[in-house]
């Protein structure tokens, strides 16, 4: 069985400015990512602005945000940060909207930008850092093949309570492993599919 | 300056530069010594004199020194995180001293274990260590420190990839949450 969607992954803008301020806004946004609560808006906009301008088309980027978009509009972002082209490593971070939180349309997309890490950057390495609370974050994770490495023990605290945080990391070879045992379901998800589909919805515009 | 019975702990200066300039020819690299993207650094003289003055490293940096005053390394507390009360320790000594003169790098340990859990209350203190720094792995292990696990593949240098371990150690009388 093939799965299909009209979700797709694009590079961030700075269209995209004022629903990733208000994105960034959201408490879960700081409750599961960036957890600093005190953060004035004026700072939270500085750092998009910053991220967005970092987030030039340049060949060796140190940073690749994108915006996980669909014909209804943006559902969230997925970023490659902190790119090490020494060691072929980065950092990944995913945000979902709340309205648009659905594991199927998150996991394709993930999935899209980790053949893009691996496939396109040519990365040997990804991190994901997860606080444990964030079950469906790590869950999926573990379904894409990434190994827990890292349990930090009470770590953070949100609303006075202690908790681990995970780190997990996926290898090239191990993400593609995964790919050809699930080929069956992902053939029809790929990136290079992706992009096909939207040439051909270029090519008829024009 | 904290004199111990073996060791003299004094904040780290500009003239400390060379010193700590020959912990970054070492191959392979320390694991303290990385940074946020886990890559080596290659900083010269005139960069260290200057981290090494900016104020920051003058409360967090410090020079270990034997009794006849010569510097056998280094020990750092950075990164503390005042919500989470963690902050991260580097201990930079050349494996013969830990032959030679383990009892230094034991009295360079309790003092940042004194100044991170008893001064900055803190409840944690980490630390990494590449695969090859064993002689640090076995001294960690010796002083109750827990693996929280590994990285893998997370460096590449010498022609090969290495993997980084990630040490805590908690301070025993807890604090409620911030």
């Amino acid at each position: 069985m093939s799965i299909i969607t009209k979700s797709f992954i694009r590079r961030a803008d700075r269209d995209d400015l004022d629903i990733l301020i208000r994105w960034m806004e959201d408490e879960d946004f700081q409750y599961f990512l960036y957890g600093d609560p005190t953060r004035s808006p004026r700072t939270i906009r500085e750092q998009i602005v910053g991220f967005l301008s970092k987030n030039a088309g340049s060949p060796i980027p140190a940073s690749v945000y994108f915006i996980i978009d669909s014909p209804e509009g943006p559902l969230g972002m997925v970023s490659l940060q902190n790119i090490s082209w020494r060691n072929r490593a980065c950092n990944l971070d995913v945000y979902i909207a709340p309205q648009h939180r659905n594991h199927l349309t998150t996991g394709i997309n993930v999935f899209r930008a980790l053949e893009y890490a691996f496939d396109e950057l040519n990365l040997h390495r990804i991190t994901a850092i997860v606080y444990a609370f964030n079950k469906p974050s790590w869950k999926l994770l573990e379904f894409l093949g990434a190994q827990r490495e890292l349990t930090l023990k009470d770590h953070i605290t949100r609303n006075g309570v202690w908790y681990d945080v995970y780190v997990y990391g996926l290898l090239k070879e191990e993400f593609h492993t995964w790919r050809e045992k699930n080929s069956e379901h992902t053939k029809e998800l790929t990136l290079h599919k992706m992009a096909e589909s939207i040439r051909s919805h270029l090519e008829k515009s024009l | 300056m904290i004199k111990k019975t073996h060791a003299i702990i004094r904040s780290a200066d500009r003239f400390d530069a060379k010193a700590l300039m020959t912990f970054y020819f070492h191959k392979p690299v320390f694991a303290s010594l990385l940074d946020t993207k886990r890559e080596p650094l290659m900083p010269n003289q005139s960069e260290l004199e200057e981290l090494l003055q900016h104020k920051d490293a003058l409360q967090s940096f410090y020079a270990v020194e034997n009794k006849q005053g010569d510097v056998r390394g280094f020990v750092v507390l950075k990164g503390i995180n005042p919500e989470a009360l963690f902050g991260e320790m580097m201990l930079l000594f050349e494996n013969e001293i830990y032959e030679t003169e383990a009892v230094l790098i034991h009295e360079a340990l309790e003092f940042v274990e004194t100044r991170a859990f008893q001064q900055l209350h803190l409840r944690k203190l980490m630390t990494t260590c590449l695969d090859e720094e064993e002689d640090l792995r076995r001294f960690l292990i010796s002083n109750f420190y827990q693996c929280e696990g590994v990285m893998r593949e997370v460096l590449f240098t010498c022609g090969k990839w290495h993997n980084l371990e990630t040490w805590a150690k908690f301070c025993i009388i807890t604090d409620t949450p911030v």
